[in-house]
């Protein structure tokens, strides 16, 4: 994890960390433009929190309105997730003790500094041009002036789902109730950030009698007529400029409801109100105005179904892998997956004994199966999923061109084995086919940027077939770097055998010699 | 004469009042704290070498607790996490330095073989039944049987359902030491745990339901049907049982359908839904030779929704099981889903309330229960008799209160057989008993009874009954017993 983070932050430095006014090479168009001012006399921004798209081209001008010097420096995400103020980045500061003036405050090389503005003369301003990371994650950052940054921090939230909703806030309330309260009278149990800007209620502690409380700001894109909606069960209201735009209150299933207002371009702050007394829980929330169409402002679309449960994130311990054995979408219902704690992940299908998914970032939520009756199917946590063909990986064909068979949700002539694990909690799987033993271990290892996966397959028997083919992938397949590139995605390489396309399925013979063969790929996300 | 039967009955109230027996007197349950910040809701027990146990969870770990025999509120005991990530296990066993697992899909064996005290090697055994991401797909599984199998209760899909691809939803599987999953029996709705007698017969509890009238504990006798048919079309798989059966006919009574279904085996022991409780679980067999109490080789039955454990009397009339329930226990800390004794007679509880609440409002829970020494004033045993039944007690009862047969009052119901959900009692009748003998030893009586029915639960209250010494009432003064077959004349 450290040494991967460690690169990724070098890269970044070296070719984005410029102060010009003037656009450097590339972003002469940028995806998002994010305006950051301090408080006069407060010590505080006057953004706490944003989100970005992975890998978004950034112009983050910072105004220093304030009558001492300030600085932002964004750091990569810390250990305890939201919690983190880049505890390191400051430590680091006190370290340089004497000479920290001439250094600005800035420990310069830092591994988990990402971006910094240089120290900000009062009434001046600078501008950082930066490409966002591809990892999904909360990004802090702080002012790393002598004793500012307990309050000069904010957070960056870097999400698939980034949306102008800056700001945001919770407040938890316990209760049961026929309709919103008065919120203001009660005390909230736990308060927080949702720095991703997604209208969220699973920092919740129990599924029945809570409130919630969101407060925000949105950023209109230009003036004219925007459109509210927030699906709920049970009651929610949505309040911008302190008006009530959308009534979605009372005790219901999953309704929707929207309402329309007329806005200025620029800011304006957005509520939510929501409770729940008992039975099932659901918040989303979305908005449409000019010049684009419904957007949501939570991880599901007012009916749009769920991209997945959240709210028990599992994670492996430091230098392991961990395995979630469950119903993971994509990969069956006898899955089992592996989070390393490189970032990469996996799920193997043990129905059809193959490689299913693997993915970045995050691992799994365990909240759709550890919570109520755990109905259905899981996605990944994470990002840059990859599936891979459903249906058998093994199979003997008559030539290397015939049609691969087709097969039934679970194929009889496979026998699952079972797993080893390592030291590390690393599996290596076990599965049988007519004969042939297969010994297939997945190992994570360091990339430019991402993890990439190394996967070796040892396969023996007694009686071996002289035709028996792996099917790696399926899709565009381009033949690049002494490999295959996979619908511009995903980079495959493989050794022990010369794999073929053949008409969009990579496909690797395997060649026995002595009753044995042995294959090694490389599974590589494309920069 | 009846007003001095009123004075010595108000007298005896009250006497009792200053020191009325409870169940803690006898049988106290104890919390053992889990590891801090762990969910463990724990689904499966066994005793290990050492006074180790290992317990399973919901959430698919394996912890080792070393000290728990002795284990109180304040003295925890140690914890090591085993394994983690497995597919929900509803079954442990420990055999041979290996811990068998019934997880959803799949039996397993794992091993720690590097000595690091974490699990290592792990081996799918057996899996030949499908699943298909629904949650009622639970797989419960039992211990070794004598011959090293390990019997598999399967859940059918959703509340009634048997997708093509899940095959053997609500069939019972074996899966035997060299891996074949051997399908037993079926006509299962939802299970909730399953467990040997002292002969090391299988019995299950299945949930009230599609073809459950009411809850209640069954035999898996090799080859029987269950009585739900929803999973019968998997016969289409599997000639190990024979030809696709005859099937129930909907709105009938158990009773009924038996003569039509030969497979049909009547479940041994009703729970009447709500009056037992609404969830019964985990079935364990008190093998500890007397350092549980007096109880040997009855049934323990955990339930869910009533936070309690129930107690079972067998016995084997014209070739089927059949016997008494009785209240045992109540007042443990969540939804009690597995007990097992251990060799010095310590009973271990565990349970959960997710997704079906419980009495018991902790999330879960792992308690036990030791036998303090002092004999509870207990219904031992009830027996089926010609015309009658037979109860036995734990200590003498006064010979005053037993012979009154107008103070024994007694009511037969049954449940309708149908495809819809669960039933209202029917067919109630009120036996009568006649006469009352008490046994020469002062610790049993013989109940005539007018007006037995076959296939019927026999609800019998015993409010006068008073042991002879102390002039207690009986603890738990009331018994379920089902009736299915009534034997000859002895």
């Amino acid at each position: 994890m450290n040494r991967r983070i460690i690169k990724l932050a070098t890269a970044l430095l070296a070719v984005f960390t410029l102060n010009a006014q003037k656009p450097p090479k590339g972003f002469e168009k940028v995806d998002q433009e994010v305006v950051i001012s301090t408080l006069r006399a407060q010590m505080k921004y006057d953004i706490r929190s944003f989100s970005v798209k992975p890998g978004a081209k950034v112009k983050l001008i910072f105004k220093n309105v304030d009558d001492l010097p300030h600085n932002l420096i964004i750091c990569t995400p810390g250990k305890s997730k939201g919690k983190d103020k880049g505890q390191e980045v400051i430590d680091a500061v006190m370290k340089l003790g004497d000479k920290g003036v001439e250094m600005d405050w800035e420990p310069k090389g830092h591994p988990r500094m990402l971006h910094s503005s240089g120290m900000v003369q009062p009434k001046k301003e600078s501008v950082i041009w930066f490409k966002a990371p591809k990892k999904e994650g909360d990004y802090p950052y702080i002012c790393t002036f002598p004793g500012h940054f307990q309050l000069m921090n904010g957070m960056m939230a870097v999400s698939k789902l980034a949306n102008p909703v800056t700001n945001l806030t919770y407040k938890l309330y316990h209760g049961s109730w026929n309709k919103c309260p008065d919120f203001s009278k009660l005390d909230p149990k736990k308060t927080g950030n949702l720095a991703n800007g997604l209208f969220d209620i699973s920092p919740r502690d129990k599924n029945d009698n809570f409130g919630f409380v969101f407060n925000g700001d949105i950023d209109c894109p230009k003036d004219g007529k925007y459109t509210f909606t927030t699906a709920s069960d049970d009651g929610s209201l949505l309040f911008i400029d302190g008006k009530k735009v959308v009534d979605n209150d009372g005790i219901h299933g999953v309704q929707s409801r929207s309402g329309t207002v007329n806005l200025k371009a620029g800011k304006h702050s957005i509520e939510v109100r929501f409770f729940e007394k008992s039975g099932g829980e659901e918040l989303a929330v979305a908005w449409s105005g000019p010049g684009f169409k419904t957007q949501a402002l939570s991880r599901s679309k007012p009916g749009g179904g769920s991209s997945g449960a959240t709210g028990i994130p599992i994670e492996p311990n430091e230098g392991e892998a961990t395995i979630y054995r469950n119903f993971i979408a994509g990969a069956g219902p006898r899955a089992i997956g592996v989070g390393y704690d490189e970032d990469v992940n996996l799920a193997f299908d043990a129905n059809n004994l193959r490689l299913a998914l693997i993915w970045q970032g995050d691992f799994m939520d365990g909240a759709r199966h550890w919570k109520g009756r755990g109905q259905g199917y899981q996605p990944p946590a994470g990002d840059s999923v990859i599936k891979f063909p459903e249906g058998i990986a093994f199979a003997t064909l008559k030539s290397e061109e015939e049609a691969w068979p087709k097969a039934e949700y679970r194929t009889k002539d496979l026998r699952f084995k079972g797993y080893r694990l390592d030291k590390r909690q690393h599996p290596t799987f076990n599965y049988e086919r007519e004969g042939v033993t297969i010994e297939d271990t997945p190992t994570p290892f360091p990339g430019e940027e991402l993890s990439q996966l190394k996967r070796t397959l040892k396969l023996s028997g007694k009686k071996t077939p002289n035709n028996l083919y792996f099917r790696v992938a399926t899709g565009d397949i381009a033949e690049k770097n002494g490999g295959f590139l996979i619908d511009e995605e995903l980079q495959i390489t493989v050794s022990g055998s010369e794999a073929l396309n053949i008409g969009g399925e990579l496909r690797v013979p395997v060649k026995f010699k002595n009753g044995t063969a042995q294959l090694e790929l490389t599974y590589a996300w494309a920069e | 004469m009846k007003a001095l039967q009123t004075a010595t009955a108000l007298l005896i109230l009250s006497i009792n009042l200053t020191a009325q027996p409870k169940e803690a007197d006898y049988y106290p349950i104890m919390d053992i704290p889990l590891p801090e910040g762990e969910n463990i809701e724990v689904s499966g027990i066994d005793v290990l070498p050492d006074n180790r146990i290992a317990i399973s969870s919901r959430r698919g770990d394996i912890w080792i607790a070393d000290g728990a025999y002795s284990a109180t509120s304040d003295n925890p005991p140690t914890w090591s996490l085993f394994a983690r990530g497995l597919h929900e296990v509803l079954g442990i066993a420990w055999k041979d330095g290996w811990l068998y697992l019934t997880q959803r899909p799949e039996v397993s064996r794992i091993k720690d073989s590097d000595g690091d005290g974490r699990a290592d090697i792990f081996e799918t055994l057996g899996d030949g039944w499908g699943i298909n991401g629904d949650y009622h797909e639970y797989a419960f599984g039992t211990r070794h049987d004598k011959e090293g199998n390990i019997w598999v209760v399967l859940c059918l899909t959703g509340s009634g359902g048997a997708d093509d691809k899940s095959p053997f939803r609500g069939w019972c599987m074996r899966v035997t030491p060299d891996g074949q999953t051997v399908p037993t029996a079926y006509g299962i709705r939802s299970p909730g745990g399953i467990g040997f007698n002292h002969h090391g017969d299988v019995f299950y509890c299945d949930n009230q339901g599609l073809w459950n009238g009411s809850s209640s504990l069954k035999h898996l006798a090799k080859g029987s049907f269950q009585g739900n048919p929803t999973g019968n079309k998997y016969f289409a798989l599997t000639d190990v049982l024979g030809p696709k059966p005859p099937e129930p006919k909907s709105g009938s009574r158990i009773e009924t359908e038996r003569k039509t279904v030969p497979d049909l085996v009547p479940p041994p022991i009703v729970l009447p839904h709500g009056k037992m409780g609404n969830s019964p679980a985990g079935i364990e067999c008190d093998e500890t030779a007397g350092k549980f109490g007096p109880f040997t080789n009855q049934l323990f039955v955990s339930e869910q929704t009533h936070s309690k454990v129930h107690r079972v009397f067998l016995e084997k009339v014209n070739g089927y099981y059949q016997g008494a329930a009785f209240p045992f226990l109540k007042g443990f800390g969540s939804g009690n889903i597995v007990a097992r004794f251990s060799g010095n007679g310590t009973m271990f509880t565990g349970g959960t309330n997710r997704g079906w609440g419980s009495h018991g409002k902790k999330p879960f829970s792992l308690q036990r229960v030791n036998w303090t020494g002092k004999v509870p004033f207990e219904i031992h045993e009830m027996r089926s008799r010609h015309n009658g039944f037979e109860l036995t007690f734990t200590h003498p009862a006064d010979p005053k209160t037993l012979t009154d047969p107008t103070k024994y009052h007694m009511e037969a119901y049954t449940y309708i057989y149908q495809r819809g959900y669960g039933s209202p009692v029917v067919d109630k009748t009120s036996p009568k008993v006649t006469k009352a003998i008490a046994g020469t030893d002062g610790k049993s009586v013989r109940l005539v009874v007018e007006g037995l029915v076959k296939g019927h639960v026999h609800e019998l209250h015993t409010p006068v009954i008073r042991r002879k010494d102390t002039e207690d009432p009986i603890l738990h003064p009331v018994a379920y017993y089902t009736l299915n077959e009534i034997p000859a004349k002895d």
